[in-house]
């Protein structure tokens, strides 16, 4: 959470709207200029874990989203009724229970994509990001604009899960989407697939160099 | 006894809690600048992983797992679907303790590690210690050793970066890797070199 | 944020409590009956698969197809330690004791009621007075795979720690007890690319036609070669041994030694069948 945007977020604003700048500012930002992972620095655990194949990047992804949104919305919802005191533990309690539920629901209906993400799934909760925007966005903001910034971090963070999750596919396994794509002639004739990018080191290196690329592009740097 | 040595060789290097499955990074990336903090942090996560992975062994043991209050009279219940909400309470609870502790004796170390100290509540690598513990299905005496060694494995690892930091501060390093990005690659290195460990068997 | 009161904090922090406790509650125990339906039609796939179906049979088939296409087939026979058949009532009984309903017992398919009568051996054993070594009866359990009222195949279930976890998976024995069918590694943590190769076809398609007993009769499992099966081994030696995976000697390894234990544990019962003087009804 930078200076910037606690500045921000003290505006108070007397209009309601749907779309406003302010509206706009926390669904998009967060997709690109303020990028969670890369430049917030935020829910990287988790994410790298999950990155070995890009279906279980995906439900992870969709996992979050759900997660940050309901929990963004429900925070906001109580912030001015939360005690100070136990405020950190009330949030992680809606969190668990969003957690919870989004882990039964798997189990139920996608028991195959569960079985992958295992224990994963809980370390939603410590997630950064989720407790990071909670803290920092929702016990400040109205539902609705708590909501679309949690919409836009998790979207965030979707799109850099996914770009790492495909390179490591795509390099350690020749997949995209569990479907081999590189055809079996290039394998005949000594291709062989980086198995290092499957392994943990892949993914922090692919992550370093996405990092260097986004910072790159966007223009924010850390000094 | 040979089987504890195995489990604390096993996650203080071959498994890795950070360097082999990626938990434990937030604060790690953000407190590793400084060698000193790095230590103090690390100890204090080695201090609340011990403490929590038994008393999570035992909440589950018996309340939560299935079966576990047949000693109530209620053998077929099973409540491991609070296991999530449970482990981050006493998690929680712990950290708020540990803090006080600290502030209580040391409240130099106390005022460097500043906002780090209750963001270990939220350490991925606590709770994934817990949830480890259960799918590796060790009994309280392997969960105490495991939860004490993934903690030695994070300090480890985060002192090892501090100093390897410290090394890089007069390096000319590209714009858009400074910080975070040269952090992950030389991460990424520090993981490979710890994948020499695969395959030790005692 | 208003500074509140202890009675307020300890109110409020209640409150989250009930209605936390209940919504997640409701959740676990109203998908319940669709987890616990998942997970059966998840080890019935895993079965029919080792069996001899392909994939796409297997998919085009709905839930309830499968699950009757199993019952129908398959028969499952419950073992004691001195490889004596073994009734279900013989596991139910205990378990009604516990509290357990009838009616929950016999919705409860055989594999099923094994596992949760596993589970609950130590309770059983403190009940009972008795160590858990002494009480525990050591069920194990074998599919046969019926066909024209004959048993076509065995179907035994194997499990063991690989590298990084449990593995576990089933394997399909011909009814001459001697040569193997098929093999599945259902659930296991190896490393994608090396150890997780013991899920493809490449591998698992290896060990059909591989004989667990040599030409004297005596039972060697099958193993996998670190390198190519064919460079150590020529005639008859080669219905016991495959090619390893390369970058994966560890789980090759680990794969050998739980199949091995797996297959010991049954063969006193399937020597009895070989030699006529056991059968199976």
């Amino acid at each position: 959470m930078s200076p910037a945007d606690t500045a921000e977020n003290s505006v108070i604003t007397s209009s309601v709207s749907i779309f406003g700048k302010k509206e706009r500012k926390a669904a998009f930002d967060p997709m690109w200029d303020n990028n969670p992972i890369t430049l917030q620095i935020l829910g990287i655990c988790s994410a790298l874990a999950v990155t070995t194949a890009m279906k279980t990047a995906l439900v992870m992804s969709i996992s979050v989203i759900v997660v940050l949104a309901l929990s963004n919305i429900i925070v906001s919802s109580i912030r001015n009724l939360i005690p100070a005191k136990i405020r950190i533990i009330v949030m992680l309690s809606v969190v668990s229970s969003l957690v919870i539920l989004v882990d039964q629901i798997l189990r139920a209906y996608f028991l195959d994509l569960s079985k992958q993400l295992s224990v994963f799934v809980g370390l939603i909760i410590t997630n950064c990001i989720i407790l990071g925007r909670a803290e920092g966005f929702a016990l400040q903001n109205k539902p609705w604009t708590s909501f679309l910034d949690g919409i836009g971090n998790g979207i965030g963070y979707s799109l850099i899960l996914i770009i790492v999750a495909f390179f490591r596919e795509f390099l350690g396994k020749g997949e995209f989407f569990g479907f081999a794509v590189i055809p079996e002639s290039f394998y005949s004739m000594g291709y062989q697939n980086m198995g290092l990018m499957i392994l943990p080191p892949g993914a922090f290196i692919i992550l370093g160099l996405l990092i260097w690329l986004q910072r790159s592009l966007s223009g924010k740097f850390e000094h | 006894m040979v089987d504890l040595i195995n489990i604390a060789i096993t996650s203080i290097f071959i498994e890795n809690i950070l360097l082999a499955y990626f938990l434990g990074m937030c604060s790690f990336l953000a407190i590793s600048k400084k060698i000193e903090t790095a230590i103090g942090l690390g100890f204090a996560v080695i201090f609340v992983n011990t403490i929590t992975a038994p008393a999570n062994w035992l909440i589950n043991h018996y309340l939560l797992d299935d079966g576990a209050l047949a000693w109530a009279g209620y053998p077929t219940v099973d409540l491991s679907f609070l296991q999530f909400i449970t482990y981050i309470a006493v998690i929680a609870a712990m950290v708020q303790v540990v803090e006080m502790v600290i502030d209580r004796f040391s409240p130099t170390l106390y005022a460097s590690l500043g906002i780090f100290l209750p963001l270990i509540a939220v350490n991925c690598a606590i709770l994934g210690t817990s949830l480890f513990m259960g799918t590796k299905g060790y009994n309280l005496t392997q969960s105490t050793v495991f939860g004490f060694s993934s903690g030695v494995g994070w300090l480890l690892a985060i002192v090892s970066m501090a100093a390897i930091r410290t090394k890089l501060r007069y390096s000319n390093i590209p714009m858009g890797l400074r910080g975070l990005g040269i952090t992950m690659i030389v991460t990424g290195l520090m993981a490979i070199a710890f994948m020499s460990f695969v395959g030790i068997k005692l | 944020m208003q500074r509140q009161g202890n009675f307020y904090i300890f109110t409020f922090a209640a409150i989250v409590c009930i209605i936390v406790s209940i919504i997640v509650a409701l959740s676990a125990t109203a998908l319940k009956p669709r987890q616990v339906r998942e997970t059966r039609l998840d080890i019935v796939r895993n079965i029919l698969s080792v069996s001899g179906l392909s994939e796409d049979e297997i998919q085009s088939m709905n839930p309830d197809e499968v699950l009757s296409s199993f019952q129908k087939n398959f028969s499952p026979l419950i073992l004691d330690k001195n490889n004596n058949q073994t009734e279900r009532t013989e596991l139910e009984t205990p378990l009604l004791g516990l509290g357990y309903t009838q009616e929950e017992l016999s919705k409860m398919y055989a594999f099923e009621l094994v596992t949760v009568f596993s589970k609950k051996i130590p309770l059983l054993a403190k009940r009972a007075g008795q160590s858990v070594n002494d009480f525990d009866p050591g069920y194990k359990l074998v599919f046969l795979n019926m066909k024209d009222n004959d048993v076509f195949q065995y179907i035994l279930p194997i499990d063991g720690y690989g590298l990084w976890g449990m593995m576990y998976g089933y394997v399909a024995i011909d009814r001459d007890l001697v040569t193997v069918k098929g093999i599945r590694f259902y659930k296991h943590q190896e490393t994608p690319g090396l150890g997780g190769e013991c899920e493809k076809p490449w591998f698992t398609d290896q060990y059909i036609g591989k004989k667990i007993l040599n030409q004297n009769g005596d039972f060697v499992s099958v193993n996998i070669v670190k390198g190519k099966a064919g460079d150590f081994y020529s005639g008859q030696d080669l219905d016991h041994y495959i090619d390893g995976i390369s970058g994966a000697t560890i789980t090759g390894d680990a794969i050998n030694a739980f199949l091995k234990d797996d297959i010991t544990k049954f063969e006193p019962y399937f020597q009895s069948i070989r030699t006529g003087t056991g059968g199976e009804k």
